[in-house]
């Protein structure tokens, strides 16, 4: 069940538009085909733009998304929608919050902090509007006009799958129909996917792990904190819990986990808002109110087995489906596009097998079991599905604000970016290795930076290097990279595209292009000495590192994993 | 702990739970359960200690969900 009662702001309506057509036929091919047109299939768009490559977005509705649904954004978010240009935009108009409050009855009893320190770019968390992120999206895939075409309006019908190619019939609202044909489709039709059940493959797992009621009402929320509330049994839902997020645009959203008995209010949009009502008197929020968006739905843990199938991937909910505790579902989703859009791209510039795709496949499926496993905690833990489990959990609600060990049970643990340690694109340490920094497989850490180029200097973060290619970074005190180092980098450059940067533990007098690290910080969060290098993956996770940089292992790394699967031609970038 | 100690906490505990109730024990023990739980520093230990605690008592059995092997 779903009702909208208002738009969240004013949406942009699109035309259904016809390509140009031979015999009821695009003539000409493509490379990518993205069906579903919600933040997934936009981040996908964007970020295989970054890497040149072209994407027709198919969306079935004329706007963005009229529910609001994923509404606290991770820090690692921010970092993918500042490489794809959108976190200026998201960012603007969101809260930032870094504490959440749980309540037993009306007693706080746990308090949630989640990490941040001096080093960040970005706020670790954010509450925005997805509708709103959508529409950012739209807005900057729109200024590449040339690389995304987003047909809205358009529907996938039918598609057949066969080894070099996805041949496709979509149809608009207007009921005309046409074939495309693509050389990979992407489906970003989240949980109900049309292309999963075209090709009749079902997620597997818990079907379902909870009932709730999302609302989202217009209210003067200027005296609500910004962050996560929790409540356990308030006088407001005896025996009930909910949850509460002050929202941009004047608006709070309510979460209420259902139990059984709970049902048959619960359907009833009357009686949600009366309960609105009783919570808002309990906290004191005076004033008139409006329901803006309310939906009454059943989270699930699934996941497909593979979320490559053929020449089609899966990405985001159409590949697996988590509870929301942690905020895990559209965050998760922003990190598989992430993931695969280089090596869908690598994959078009002349790869000769699918390894790096199944290696996504693999991450990504590895990040949504981890996913699916803290979610569904923290959703027994709020909805506990069997009398025992309540039993435990009212003895931790109970004990907890007097013993602070047994307060990790209460808050759930929120979402990081998976770490892809098992994963085989990542080669662990051999030996003796960094002491601190990101291990291999892990996101590189931020750190704030003096940027240098031949034009200036300028202050920035560690982040700001990273681009559509392998990034090398290589400390030393003076800029001084050896020479058989830059033999390596300069023979890989001629294939892939990589970019090596001095890292520096002051200002060069070597080098006109490095980065210095100005707090001093950079040196100590990398475990680096002069000699350390890490190779970072297009996607921002460490590859591989080496506490004394060996040219030879580099170049073996760098050959046994991308080099040696390329056809002759270049490929740079 | 020595068998004097040991049979006074007992004593303490079966005079405690009947002070509360049979309504409350189940909460009281699952408290206490968490308790000691929490002042535990072997977690296979605890988990050994869970499984004998509940060895031999068949209970209603769970539903399992068609392909529930996550």
């Amino acid at each position: 069940m779903e009702v909208t009662f208002s738009e969240y702001f004013p949406y942009e309506h699109h035309a259904a538009e016809l390509p140009p057509l031979n015999a009821g036929k695009e003539s000409t091919p493509h490379q990518v085909v993205i069906a579903g047109g919600g933040p997934t299939g936009l981040v996908l768009a964007l970020s295989l733009a970054k890497h040149g490559i072209a994407s027709v977005v198919l969306e079935a509705d004329a706007t963005v998304c009229t529910g609001s649904r994923a509404g606290a954004f991770t820090r690692r978010t921010m970092e993918i929608f500042d490489r794809i240009g959108v976190v200026d935009a998201v960012l603007d108009t969101s809260l930032r919050w870094k504490e959440g409050w749980t309540f037993l009855g009306m007693t706080e009893i746990a308090r949630l902090h989640v990490p941040d320190d001096e080093n960040q770019k970005f706020p670790p968390s954010i509450s925005q509007l997805q509708n709103y992120i959508e529409h950012c999206l739209v807005k900057e895939a729109e200024r590449h006009r040339d690389l995304i075409d987003i047909r809205w309006q358009t529907r996938l019908r039918s598609l057949t799958n066969s080894d070099d190619g996805v041949s496709l019939a979509v149809e608009t609202a207007d009921g005309d129909t046409y074939g495309m044909e693509t050389a990979w489709l992407v489906a970003c039709d989240g949980g109900q996917s049309t292309v999963r059940r075209e090709l009749g493959l079902r997620m597997r797992g818990e079907r379902h792990v909870g009932r709730y009621v999302i609302i989202d009402i217009r209210v003067d929320n200027e005296n609500v904190r910004a962050g996560r509330h929790c409540w356990f049994n308030p006088p407001s839902l005896p025996d009930g819990t909910l949850l509460m997020y002050k929202q941009p645009r004047g608006m709070i959203r309510f979460d209420y986990q259902i139990r059984e008995e709970d049902e048959s209010w619960a359907a009833q949009p009357d009686e949600v808002l009366k309960r609105v009502q009783k919570h808002l008197d309990m906290l004191g929020i005076e004033g008139d109110w409006e329901p803006v968006w309310l939906s009454l739905y059943r989270a699930s843990a699934l996941t497909l087995d593979n979320y490559r199938h053929g020449r089609v991937l899966f990405c985001g909910d159409a590949a697996h489906l988590v509870p929301i505790f942690g905020v895990r579902g559209m965050n998760s989703a922003v990190e598989d596009a992430h993931n695969l859009a280089w090596k869908l791209a690598f994959t078009l510039r002349g790869l000769n097998d699918l390894w790096l795709l199944d290696t996504y496949s693999e991450e990504r499926r590895f990040a949504a079991l981890s996913n699916i496993r803290y979610a569904s905690r923290g959703a027994e833990f709020m909805s506990p599905p069997s009398k025992p489990h309540r039993l435990m959990r009212d003895a931790v609600l109970s004990l907890a604000q007097s013993n602070p060990a047994l307060r990790d049970l209460v808050i759930p643990r929120q979402h990081v970016a998976t770490p892809l340690t098992a994963s085989s694109l990542v080669i662990p340490d051999e030996h003796d290795e960094c002491e601190a920094g990101p291990a291999p497989g892990f996101v590189l850490p931020e750190c704030p930076v003096i940027i240098h180029t031949q034009h200036g200097k300028r202050e920035g973060y560690l982040t700001d290097l990273l681009g559509a290619r392998f990034d090398i970074l290589y400390f030393s005190e003076s800029g001084d990279v050896p020479v058989s180092v830059l033999h390596v980098c300069e023979v890989l450059m001629q294939t892939l595209p990589i970019k090596l940067h001095r890292v520096v533990r002051r200002t060069s007098e070597v080098a006109d292009e490095y980065v210095e690290d100005r707090t001093g910080r950079l040196f100590p969060l990398f475990g680096a000495q002069s000699g350390t290098l890490y190779l970072v993956r297009p996607d921002g996770h460490v590859m591989a590192r080496w506490k004394q940089a060996d040219a030879k292992s580099l170049e073996a790394v760098m050959n046994k994993f991308v080099l040696s699967r390329y056809h002759a031609e270049t490929v740079s970038a | 702990m020595t068998r004097d100690e040991l049979e006074e906490t007992y004593t303490k505990l079966c005079d405690r739970l009947s002070e509360v109730g049979e309504a409350n024990t189940g909460i009281a023990l699952a408290r206490l359960t968490m308790l000691l739980i929490q002042n535990m520093s072997d977690a296979n230990r605890v988990s050994a200690l869970i499984d004998e605690a509940v060895e031999g008592y068949a209970g209603e059995s769970k539903p399992i969900e068609e392909g529930s092997s996550l």
